[in-house]
């Protein structure tokens, strides 16, 4: 599915990654994981295309991503939800979800299976974007970034900041587009979610990948979760 | 039929009834106030819906207005041929300017059509042979028929923007609930969101500068018309900022606001006008007030605080 391998990064003449190499696979949850600044979320605009590499190769299915233009690479059926959630704060729910679908051409069908994972999306279908509480806005965010039929989903901290009831709503959302196959790519800072959900982790520090655990290898030492990210 | 519609049709019906309850003067007002209205809402495409702040609109506007009148008054075309004239004239420049100035980017835009509209004002002075420069020309009344209608009489001049008006607030009306519409707001509410969607952006606000322009220079050719005059300084530096008050005091983003904004500007004008000398100070007031505790305009506040609907 996702292979990136040795991509390097700067924001104008501020190197920010210096080697990222990291994979994930179709019906798994690969956890990218780093301390605040370690160039997690920069790792995830370099997939977006939205952060040009300056060496590596960021692949998927085999397709090179990394010279694709960065409207052409959602098309390439890659969900991304960024940090902060980032809806059209003025459209609607309904309108959030149409324009989501439009961009890649998805119909009612669609848009019945993403209102279907949220229901709660549906009861305010005509309700301002800006006026949703913290939870139901990462809600919408998410449904739109499904609303591509992604079969790679990029999520950036999807639980920051929101009361536990959403976490488990989301979390479990997550969960079930891993069973329905889809590669799932996670920045997560709560070590509970972490613990629960990750097949595999990638830890990052100061721009370059450090280490790589299997799940069941982190869950049978947690502490190196304390070690790299000092939790 | 919805409620975005119906207050569409409205509003249309309204307007048609007006011409026969007002006094000729406000007749001959709302004439002028609906053909400016149909430039503020081409305007209002690209600023309020696409969040593109041109100060060059002006460049459109004369690019109608000269492109219906030249090719009346110099190769006396009739009025149908003069109005497709008009507005390939507008599209072809919309097309060229859009395309060299969305390379850039907020001030520097602002800047660049600022200049692209002072170009064309420059040129319609070089060409005074033509276009009589500032001074400007009259459009025979002979001219300025359709199908046997005189557009220089009061009413097929109201009846004529009515029309124009009508066609333009239902088509904006369809455009921004089609698909490519909303497209243009999700690039004016997050331009990165959408491009993270998968919208091509630039190719996006290229074609709304372009629906935007061909429309301002249907504004442009229709002032000509049934005013039965052109001149430069329409296509002046002023005349880019007038979009810009119409559509802030009315509601950016608003199907209706352009309307509302500009009856509101014409007669703030026209009333403090008759009171004193000083007109510019008291509209100067009103306006600074009004931006003040209606920074959304004055349907986008409503929109806001009572009518969600309201398109």
């Amino acid at each position: 599915m996702l292979e990136i391998t040795d991509i390097h990064a700067a924001y104008g003449r501020v190197n920010a990654l210096y080697g990222v190499s990291l994979s994930a696979r179709a019906g798994e949850i690969t956890c990218l994981l780093g301390r605040n600044g370690a160039g997690k979320t920069t790792v995830m605009r370099a997939i977006m295309g939205l952060l040009p590499i300056t060496g590596g190769t960021i692949t998927l299915d085999g397709t090179p991503l990394h010279n694709l233009r960065a409207d052409c690479i959602p098309k390439q059926r890659i969900g991304y939800v960024p940090q902060g959630r980032r809806l059209f704060a003025e459209l609607s729910v309904a309108e959030n979800i149409e324009v989501g679908l439009m961009a890649c051409g998805e119909g009612h069908d669609t848009r019945d299976w993403v209102l279907s994972l949220f229901p709660r999306l549906r009861e305010r279908l005509k309700q301002r974007a800006e006026t949703l509480s913290g939870g139901e806005q990462q809600m919408l965010a998410t449904a739109r970034a499904l609303c591509l039929r992604p079969k790679l989903l990029l999520l950036d901290e999807p639980t920051e900041g929101l009361q536990p009831s959403m976490i488990a709503q989301i979390r479990d959302v997550v969960l079930r587009m891993r069973a329905e196959g889809l590669a799932v790519l996670l920045v997560e800072q709560r070590m509970q979610a972490i613990l629960s959900m990750a097949d595999h982790a990638v830890f990052i520090e100061n721009g370059r990948t450090i280490d790589t655990l299997r799940g069941d290898a982190l869950r049978a030492n947690p502490e190196t979760l304390t070690k790299h990210l000092g939790v | 039929m919805d409620r975005a519609l119906a207050l569409h049709l409205g509003v249309i019906a309204a307007l048609g009834l007006a011409y026969f309850v007002l006094p000729a003067y406000h007749a001959g007002n709302l004439a002028r106030i609906m053909v400016l209205a149909i430039y503020a809402m081409g305007f209002n495409l690209a600023f309020g819906y696409t969040g593109l702040l041109s100060l060059g609109h002006a460049l459109f506007f004369g690019a109608g207005m000269y492109g219906l009148a030249l090719s009346m008054q110099h190769f006396g075309a009739p009025t149908l041929p003069a109005l497709l004239i008009a507005l390939v004239a507008s599209a072809l420049v919309a097309a060229v300017v859009g395309a060299l100035a969305l390379r850039t980017k907020g001030v520097a835009f602002m800047i660049v059509t600022l200049m692209f509209a002072q170009a064309g004002y420059l040129t319609a002075l070089y060409f005074s042979a033509w276009t009589r420069g500032e001074e400007g020309f009259v459009l025979p009344q002979a001219l300025r028929r359709f199908a046997g209608f005189d557009l220089s009489s009061a009413a097929g001049r109201y009846f004529a923007a009515l029309l124009l008006f009508a066609l333009t607030l239902l088509l904006i009306g369809a455009i921004v609930r089609a698909p490519f519409g909303r497209a243009l707001i999700a690039i004016r509410e997050n331009e990165p969101r959408a491009t993270m969607l998968g919208y091509d952006v630039q190719r996006l606000k290229w074609f709304a500068i372009i629906v935007s322009g061909t429309i301002s220079g249907l504004a442009g050719a229709t002032y000509a018309l049934l005013f039965g005059y052109a001149g430069a300084s329409f296509a002046a530096v002023p005349y880019s900022i007038l979009p810009l008050l119409y559509v802030l005091l009315g509601g950016a983003g608003t199907t209706l606001g352009p309307l509302v904004g500009t009856a509101f500007m014409i007669y703030l004008f026209d009333l403090s006008s008759s009171l004193t000398d000083a007109y510019m100070l008291i509209a100067g007031v009103v306006l600074v007030l009004l931006t003040m505790f209606l920074p959304q305009g004055m349907l986008g506040t409503l929109r806001k605080r009572a009518l969600p609907w309201l398109p």
